[in-house]
């Protein structure tokens, strides 16, 4: 029963990567992605075929399979960031059914749709949670730094970044590959932990996913990606009713509608969530609730 | 800190399609003074802003900050040469708050890498600490810094309008363009603004260039004004000059 | 066999052409990518489908049910989603993340409240071949040409001869503009929105006829978005000739190389045509549009 947990964590761990990669795109840098569970389609494939045809040790393998994310990233990303429109968005739509459809088509590298076994087992819990924190805490630094305001300004009006001094296209692109790049790596440590790939767990449905934690969370926010993250990729261990992989699409969908038309800035805003903001809160709600209790008594009286 | 610069305009042309928004234009704007723009819509006011900071490529033509030409140059690249400007529909980072508008527009005085601000090495936490004070000071003297956590889309248009400026201003300009920035304001509000203007080119070492309608700021600020009537220059001089060019009287009274 | 492979093509290709159009429309008008399009085509199919096996097979009024309910769902989704988000001047982006919201609950919703599995048309017209020029065309096709040829020479009527029509193309040329000349632009969204939405559902009968009704087959639209790209992304008639080609290079594909390229090979179309001319085929270059 522990090890069933401690599986699902760290799985949960592994997409909570990927999600992150996207947050950083979608939350942060306000370009869309229907694409990215293609680049972890990448980067699983990319780490296994390393590891069994390079015999490349694995974490040498992971990073074959991080830039291989990267370059497909950047191909896309060269193609279509400059354009004014939707081409990237229907760019990050075509990289990912094709990655699929490669991955179906030549059997004979890649195991087609019967899938790829007997990839060494190399990832566990304690690997992934790891890799997880130093993720976090770097991604909040370049979130603090010049290089991640540059994406929340391309986000939030971006005739504006560019009248401050910051090239638009390049910033977009470091945003695309930092996300491809996390995308891959839990794409290789999905590989590492499965010991074996189906073209099935990289669909467009993987793809939407993403994106909609990402919404649902707080474009904008990393803790509140990491929160939507912990409580709905895991969701469906919880949920075991009939059709419940459905349901909880139906769910996502809904929510997600309502989030973008009643409160667009998802569960958290841009706002991060800290100990003493909660405190603040709690202070602040506190001492309403105490003056509301005068209030009552003083008309009682 | 930078100087003021100079810019020439320099027989400048700019088509769309057939359409003609700016024919052969010239102009000098000297380094240090508040140079008006005036002229009736559609007289291609902005889209000399639009040129100056490379958001249209010239049809003909060329403009030169301190000599050195702009033709070809990406926005960003005007802007990191010393370029500043506001837009006529103010374009503000709306969900930041007025401390991040203004953090987040110091990318030209950062030279630190994408390692150093994974590492925050030494680089990356002296020139943080140098944009912190400079946003801090910027704030202060515009009389934001009480402001500094408000959602800057929140705020009352006229503050927008401040918000917009100081932004523009902690990129260190040499050459900062206002576009309308008296827009919607009321005449209580235009005599302020007049102040403000003013006392930035007091503080700040910058050449101003103003597109503005309304006369009373645009008179008691310029050193000098060049008037555009569809898209040809139709006269330039002190205040005193424009006020008394019968030329502009004509014009003006002819299309009101 | 090469005519009655291009036939097939085209026929598929004016398929596409009738999701792509409606595509184009909205994303000439309001400039983004409406994910939604996809709930259209499938409540178009199921619609067809339930109507032929429990009413009467009759394809003409089978394609007019469904036209109509795509419309009609088109409209309920403008005015509930997207129009509050128009009012607000919500950023792009959302649009496109309630889109998607919208053609995910469509999708799983049929596999909840249906099921999963694939509905074949019980039309006879579906094996019925028909001789031409010495090729066994299938009569099918040549119905779906025809009518999807009708269909867009209707709208094609809408938008260049009548007022509306005259409003659509100011609008879509600036939408600011237009609100000031004193166009009712929220009604002219909705208009087009009604287009769309009733194309779409006809695309969707058509589809069913052809491939059976299931519930992922809103991701056909993916195939109208490619095709719109290799047109020209907004323009019209770079939609249907973008959708006539990859129509009938598909067949081709499938035909002479192997059935399981086809999608690869659609994709990778699009991926070429980004990378070496993202204007499409009949757009223009993009310089100069700050």
């Amino acid at each position: 029963m522990l090890s069933y947990w401690t599986g699902v964590a760290t799985l949960t761990g592994i997409y909570l990567i990927a999600t992150l990669g996207v947050s950083i795109l979608v939350g942060f840098t306000g370009l869309f992605s229907l694409g990215h569970a293609g680049f972890m389609a990448i980067g699983a494939y990319g780490t296994a075929l390393a590891v069994k045809m390079l015999h490349l040790p694995f974490y040498a393998a992971i990073l074959v399979g991080i830039l291989a994310s990267m370059l497909a990233g950047a191909l896309i990303g060269k193609a279509t960031l400059r354009l004014k429109g939707d081409y990237f968005v229907i760019a990050t739509l075509a990289i990912g059914e094709c990655t699929k459809l490669l991955i179906e088509n030549i059997p004979s590298i890649t195991g087609g749709a019967r899938g790829l076994a007997d990839i060494p087992r190399k990832t566990n819990f304690f690997v992934v949670w790891t890799i997880l924190v130093i993720v976090v805490v770097l991604l909040h630094r370049f979130l603090n730094a010049k290089h991640g305001r540059g994406c929340v300004a391309v986000r939030e009006e971006e005739l504006a970044a560019k009248s401050i001094g910051i090239d638009t296209t390049r910033t977009k692109m470091l945003s695309l590959l930092i996300s491809c790049a996390l995308c891959g790596m839990a794409g290789g440590l999905l590989a590492g932990y499965m010991g074996y790939l189906y073209p099935i767990m990289f669909t467009m449905a993987k793809s939407n996913e993403l994106t909609m934690t990402v919404i649902l969370g707080g474009a904008g926010s990393l803790t509140g990606t990491i929160l939507a993250g912990l409580v709905l990729i895991p969701l469906p261990e919880y949920l075991r009713i009939e059709s419940a992989e459905e349901w909880r699409m139906v769910l996502y969908g809904v929510l997600v509608v309502i989030v973008v038309v009643f409160k667009p800035s998802g569960l958290m805003g841009n706002k991060e969530f800290t100990v003493s903001g909660l405190l603040r809160r709690l202070k602040k709600w506190f001492s309403k609730e105490k003056r509301n209790g005068e209030k009552g008594a003083g008309e009682r009286g | 800190m930078s100087c003021a610069a100079s810019l020439s305009v320099e027989h400048l042309t700019k088509q769309f399609g057939g359409v003609v928004a700016l024919n052969d234009v010239t102009f000098e704007v000297k380094p240090g003074e508040i140079h008006g723009l005036i002229g009736p819509n559609g007289a291609g006011k902005t889209t000399l802003f639009n040129l100056i900071t490379g958001i249209y490529r010239p049809t003909e033509g060329d403009l030169k900050l301190n000599g050195q030409s702009l033709v070809g140059k990406e926005s960003h690249e005007a802007a990191n040469m010393g370029i500043a400007r506001t837009f006529q529909n103010i374009r503000l980072f709306g969900e930041l708050s007025v401390y991040q508008n203004l953090i987040t527009a110091c990318q030209k005085h950062l030279s630190y890498s994408l390692l150093d601000g994974f590492l925050r090495t030494a680089k990356y936490r002296q020139q943080e600490r140098e944009i912190a004070e400079l946003t801090e000071r910027t704030l202060k003297q515009i009389g934001l810094w009480d402001l500094r956590e408000q959602m800057a889309g929140n705020l009352p248009y006229g503050q927008q309008r401040r918000v917009e400026i100081a932004r523009a201003l902690v990129t260190d300009p040499q050459l900062l363009l206002l576009d309308e920035p008296a827009a919607g304001m009321n005449e209580e509000e235009t005599g302020k603004l007049s102040e403000f203007i003013r006392s930035i080119q007091e503080q700040y070492p910058v050449t101003i260039l103003i597109i503005d309608h309304h006369m009373d700021v645009i008179m008691s600020i310029c050193d000098r004004i060049t008037v555009f009537n569809f898209g040809s220059l139709l006269a330039e001089g002190t205040p005193e000059e424009i006020q008394t060019n019968e030329a502009v009287i004509e014009a003006y009274l002819g299309s009101e | 066999m090469f005519v009655q492979q291009l036939i097939t093509g085209l026929s598929v290709g004016s398929i596409y052409a009738l999701m792509a159009v409606g595509y184009s429309l909205i994303y000439s008008l309001l400039n983004f990518t409406n994910f939604a399009h996809s709930a259209s085509v499938l409540i178009g199919a199921y619609a067809g489908y339930y109507y032929i096996t429990l009413v009467v097979d009759n394809p003409i009024t089978a394609a007019l049910c469904s036209l109509v309910l795509g419309a009609i769902l088109a409209a309920l989704i403008e005015r509930i989603t997207y129009q509050p988000l128009l009012d607000k001047g919500a950023r792009r982006i959302y649009l496109l993340i309630a889109g998607l919201g919208i053609s995910i609950i469509g999708e799983n919703l049929i596999v909840v409240l249906i099921d999963g599995r694939f509905h074949a048309y019980k039309t006879a017209l579906s094996s019925m071949p028909v001789s031409i020029f010495g090729a066994s065309i299938g009569v099918i096709d040549l119905i779906i040409l025809l009518a999807s040829a009708v269909a867009l020479l209707l709208v094609q009527f809408l938008i260049q001869k009548t007022k509306v029509g005259l409003a659509i193309r100011g609008a879509a040329f600036d939408l600011t503009t237009a609100s000031i000349m004193g166009i009712n632009v929220r009604r002219l969204i909705l208009i087009v929105f009604i287009i769309a939405g009733s194309l779409a559902g006809l695309s969707g009968v058509f589809l069913g006829i052809k491939y059976t009704a299931y519930p992922t087959m809103g991701n056909l639209t993916n195939k109208a978005f490619i095709s719109a790209v290799v047109g020209g992304l907004g323009s019209l008639p770079g939609a249907v000739v973008g959708a006539l080609i990859l129509g009938v290079l598909e067949t081709m594909i499938s035909a002479y190389v192997s059935s399981a390229m086809r999608n690869l090979f659609a994709y990778a179309l699009l991926i070429v045509i980004l990378l070496i001319r993202p204007w499409g085929l009949m757009g223009k270059s993009m310089e100069d549009k700050a």
